[in-house]
């Protein structure tokens, strides 16, 4: 078959269906007209074939009950993932926003809380005692960064100064409270070492700030910068004490075990450590800074009572107070 | 000529194509009046289509009202004007399936195709002539697609690219086969004939 024949057929067509004559159309299909007029006369027979009568169907325009299609309508319509994206990308904008402004947020300012939050997370999900320890240390150096921010800079209202102070207070505590913790179980002599060194250093940078803060008469706050810095030396020297104490039992303990190991002999005839020894140090240490003097009366930081039972918190609810110049040495 | 056996010349055609491309752009910028003009060009072929192959006045226009709803939801998605008949057709075309696959929960998909050739529903066979008869007798030895090209091209004067849109084939495909049909159906009148 002459491939062009289709094609010719198909304007032969056209030409019956634009009201040429069968003898008009026939003539368009030269030079296969002999060919292709029996299919045209066939075609035309087939288009007139009676075909059943449509009805005349009621038009109802169902389409004007839609709502109105505008082109920013139909965006979005057609834009589902692209608006759900958006509201997505939206939502975590605003939460690594909310996230961002948190992290560099001051003590006093709103979003500090959300910081201590995460914070407090963080130590929840902790795996380790060490782990606790070194956020606990961490979250110290922040506090002090913190204050340093705020005590320095002359536009601070005395409403923060006093808040970026009490946080420094209570993160302090809560450090000193954990490093007390793990003495307790066990931690080994270097990482006790490397704690009292880190616990030095931050006593250290807080009396540091005490005297900057000090030097600035316009800044009632001094005195009690200075104050809080003597208690958390107090504080710290308490702790590294129980460290250090901690490890020596420690050390004595695993000399007794080796030796009963080699004699053979039983654990449960005699006891390693007396567990009265640990308690009576710890008070006659904190006592001994009770004795030291006192000028301040601030009474705002408290030793955790539930502590008390473990053996190195006195019967005393808080210690006192020393002066500078009376305050045990913690390596400065 | 048949009134319905309507085709459009080169010109004509060209002439329709800017109109539409017109009506399509107010239509998509949410001219319902513009959308009223396009309903009024193409509801009576979209419903005779329909209605062929449903052979029911109530449910064929029910079913050309909802082509046309589904193509105002989704104007946007039609990209060229010379698409859109052939757009409604496919719409159309989609309904009827569904209408039958309602009808029978478990229906094979080729069945419901066949039935998109609606077999005599088109012709008003009481009214034949003995030739004419004779014709459409000879038409029914036809293979299907043949048939059913034969069928949408002269007796419902569908164009070349709706015929393409609805049997998924090239437009030159149709126009070969149609050409074929023609020619097949020529041999077999006049193998009856002698």
């Amino acid at each position: 078959m002459n491939k062009e024949l289709d094609k010719i057929f198909e304007q032969a067509l056209i030409e019956l269906q634009n009201g040429a004559s069968l003898e008009e159309a026939v003539l368009k299909c030269q030079p296969e007209q002999e060919h292709l007029a029996e299919n045209l006369v066939l075609a035309q027979k087939l288009a007139q074939l009676p075909k059943k009568t449509v009805p005349a169907p009621a038009m109802r325009r169902k389409y004007a009950l839609a709502p109105v299609k505008t082109a920013w309508y139909q965006w979005l319509h057609f834009s589902r993932l692209a608006t759900v994206s958006m509201s997505l990308a939206l939502f975590l904008s605003a939460v690594a926003g909310t996230g961002y402004a948190a992290y560099y947020s001051l003590p006093g300012q709103t979003l500090f809380a959300v910081k201590k939050t995460a914070e407090n997370l963080q130590l929840q999900f902790a795996s380790s005692q060490e782990s606790k320890i070194s956020l606990q240390v961490e979250f110290s150096k922040k506090r002090l960064l913190d204050a340093e921010k705020i005590l320095k800079n002359p536009d601070s209202s005395p409403e923060t100064a006093q808040a970026a102070v009490q946080e420094l207070k209570q993160q302090t505590k809560n450090t000193l409270d954990a490093v007390s913790a793990a003495g307790k179980n066990d931690l080994n002599p270097q990482q006790t070492k490397t704690l009292v060194k880190t616990l030095e250093t931050i006593a250290t940078d807080q009396e540091k700030l005490a005297k900057e803060v000090k030097a600035d008469s316009s800044k009632d706050l001094a005195a009690n910068v200075e104050a809080s810095a003597k208690v958390i030396n107090n504080y710290i020297q308490v702790a590294t004490n129980e460290l250090e104490k901690s490890n020596i039992k420690q050390t004595q303990k695993s000399s007794l075990d080796d030796t009963r190991v080699q004699n053979q002999d039983t654990a449960s005839t005699s006891p390693a450590i007396d567990p009265g020894e640990k308690a009576t140090t710890s008070t006659s240490t904190l006592k001994s800074l009770n004795e030291s003097g006192s000028t301040t009366t601030e009474p705002e930081i408290t030793i955790d009572p539930n502590a008390a039972s473990s053996g190195y918190i006195p019967e005393t609810p808080e210690p006192q107070y020393v002066p500078s110049s009376t305050q045990p040495s913690n390596g400065n | 000529m048949n009134s319905s056996y309507v085709y459009i010349s080169d010109n004509s055609s060209f002439k329709e194509s800017l109109f539409l491309e017109n009506l399509l752009i107010k239509a998509k910028k949410g001219e319902t009046a513009a959308f009223g003009e396009i309903y009024n060009l193409f509801f009576k072929r979209i419903y005779t289509f329909i209605y062929y192959r449903v052979s029911h006045k109530e449910t064929a226009e029910d079913m050309a009202e909802e082509v046309f709803l589904k193509a105002y939801t989704k104007l946007g998605s039609i990209k060229q004007a010379k698409s859109l008949e052939a757009w409604l057709y496919q719409i159309a075309r989609n309904l009827i399936i569904d209408h039958y696959r309602s009808k029978k929960e478990l229906v094979e998909l080729k069945e419901i195709e066949q039935t998109l050739s609606y077999d005599d529903a088109v012709l008003e066979v009481l009214e034949l002539s003995h030739q004419q008869k004779i014709l459409n007798e000879l038409l029914k030895e036809l293979p299907e697609d043949y048939r059913q090209i034969l069928k949408m091209k002269f007796f419902e004067g569908l164009s070349n690219e709706i015929i393409a849109q609805l049997t998924n084939k090239s437009e030159g495909a149709v126009r070969v086969a149609q050409f074929r049909a023609i020619t097949k159906l020529k041999e077999l009148f006049e193998d009856y004939d002698e």
